[in-house]
């Protein structure tokens, strides 16, 4: 799985674990969330996040809760918040290492 | 409502290609309701500039999963149909709907088990189809490497069905392994994070030979090898000589002194034997694939004067022996000319009587590509005469030397 053995997670990868930090979610509602987070910076288009969340889901990184219809809803498990923090960490040393260099005499 | 049917130019592998072509389809008023490796079926519609297909990986589902729908469909994008079983087609023609895919590494991952199969599929492929090149170029060699005399004319005739068949058989597997390539080179590229180039739509080459066509021909050529192996093309019965109109020498030619049918020398019909010609004048048509109508022709002249040859034929036995000729010929017109000197080989000892020492010298004569003479320890020669891809054999039983009679033989493939 990217993020893990395959490298980093890309930002599609890391908004969409991202939007289940706080609440379950189903997939329109992550990509709302992605939309207003980013304010339309990260596009997610509905193959990306199918394929992700049918991903994510495998890997056991988000769990579904519910089926209503055709809207599946999802939660964050373990495995993924430990992806999402690990993403994180990487990305806060990445802007660390560059405002350190930024503001070096 | 008006359906057009066309040939799907690209390969179902190259995924960009065929988007792109489906698109250009769309432009023209053809929207898809089913596509294939092979066929596509359009309906004819109001042109739809601005259509954009796009295919998902079906990963062994038949129909998309009510999430995905649902999904592609607050996104904009409607269902189509399955494409080959590879594939979901999905449309839109809303110009801002999002595209389905905006993480390449993601369109990766989506391509991933498809790639995987299509691996699969491509390692046993290659199994069998290195068991059966090696089979074709074993039976190359065979035909290639054994004593043309050996080989009977069906057999030579493999030869002929092996060109068509090895150059059509790396055509399938250059072609397949291209289209492999296609999908796996993208799938590949994507996993690593690198978008791939805009995709100028790849038509198939030339010779990509469909697989609704080599089907039927390989078909084709599996019948009619089979069908000359037991003789199902020849004509079914020998018809007399007098009817025939084609070319060929005449026994008598060969003759110094005048000779007469069974016919005319008995006054009756000769009572044939089974599995004999003798007695009889009789052209017979059949079919090669090497030459597709040649013809045999065989004579038998009887002469009322000779009386002192022991080596005759008697109506009614002893001591009405006469001098019989025979003349056995087979007249060729070969698709491929080089093959004239190994059918001439094969026929001529085909044709040789047993218990007899053959023996074989070639002669050159003007006009022709060659003239082989074969001679026995007894009264029967054969000779085989070629031009181009014109080839008579002659299998003679009589008292002349053939080789007094090359002028009249050579007329045969030189007239």
């Amino acid at each position: 799985m990217p993020g893990r053995e395959k490298g980093p997670l890309t930002e599609p990868m890391y908004y969409v674990l991202m939007s289940f930090l706080r609440r379950e979610m189903c997939g329109t509602e992550v990509t709302d969330f992605v939309d207003r987070k980013t304010k339309g910076r990260v596009r997610l288009g509905p193959g990306t996040l199918y394929t992700l969340l049918a991903r994510f889901q495998d890997e056991g990184m988000i769990a579904e809760t519910s089926v209503d219809g055709r809207k599946r809803t999802y939660k964050l498990t373990d495995k993924g918040r430990a992806a999402f923090e690990e993403e994180l960490a990487r990305l806060r040393a990445c802007v660390n290492d560059g405002l350190e260099e930024e503001e070096a005499p | 409502m008006k359906h057009v049917f066309k040939t799907t130019p690209v390969s179902l592998f190259d995924i960009q290609s065929l988007e792109g072509w489906l698109e250009e389809q769309a432009n023209e008023g053809l929207f898809p309701l089913w596509v294939n490796g092979d066929f596509t079926q359009f309906r004819r519609d109001d042109a739809a500039p601005g259509t954009r297909f796009r295919l998902e990986a079906a990963d062994g589902k038949e129909a998309p999963e009510p999430e995905q729908l649902e999904l592609y469909k607050e996104a904009g994008w409607e269902y189509g149909d399955m494409v080959g079983k590879a594939y979901f087609l999905f449309y839109t023609t809303d110009p801002s709907a999002t595209e389905l895919h905006t993480d390449p590494v993601t369109r990766g991952l989506s391509l991933e088990q498809l790639a995987g199969e299509v691996q699969k599929a491509r390692r046993k492929q290659r199994i069998w189809r290195y068991v059966i090149l090696g089979i074709l170029i074993a039976g190359g060699a065979v035909i290639w490497r054994v004593d043309s005399r050996q080989l009977p004319l069906y057999f030579l005739d493999m030869s002929g069905s092996l060109l068509i068949l090895l150059p059509l058989f790396l055509c399938f597997w250059r072609n397949d392994e291209r289209e492999y390539r296609c999908l796996l080179d993208l799938q590949r590229s994507l996993e690593l994070g690198i978008t791939p180039k805009p995709h100028r739509p790849r038509r198939r080459n030339f010779w990509f030979v469909p697989f609704w066509i080599a089907i039927p021909l390989f078909g084709l050529i599996i019948v009619l090898w089979t069908g000359r192996l037991f003789g199902f093309w020849d004509y079914p019965t020998a018809k007399p000589l007098e009817d025939f109109s084609g070319t060929y020498v005449n026994l008598q030619q060969l003759e110094s002194e005048p000779l007469l049918t069974y016919e005319d020398l008995f006054g009756e019909p000769h009572h044939k034997s089974p599995g004999s010609d003798w007695g009889e004048s009789t052209v017979t048509r059949k079919f090669a694939l090497l030459s597709p109508g040649y013809y045999t022709v065989n004579q038998t002249l009887l002469s009322p004067e000779d009386w002192e040859s022991k080596s005759g034929y008697s109506s009614s036995g002893e001591p009405e022996y006469v001098y019989s000729p025979t003349l056995e010929a087979v007249y060729f017109h070969l698709l491929i000319p080089a093959m004239a000197r190994p059918v001439a080989l094969a026929q001529m000892a085909e044709q040789e009587a047993v218990n007899l020492t053959w023996t074989y010298e070639e002669i050159d004569y003007p006009g022709l590509d060659f003239v082989i003479l074969s001679r026995s320890n007894s009264q029967y020669q054969g000779v085989a005469v070629a031009k181009g891809g014109r080839l008579a054999v002659f299998h003679y039983g009589g008292r002349e030397d053939l080789a007094d009679h090359l002028d009249a033989l050579a007329k045969a493939v030189n007239p």
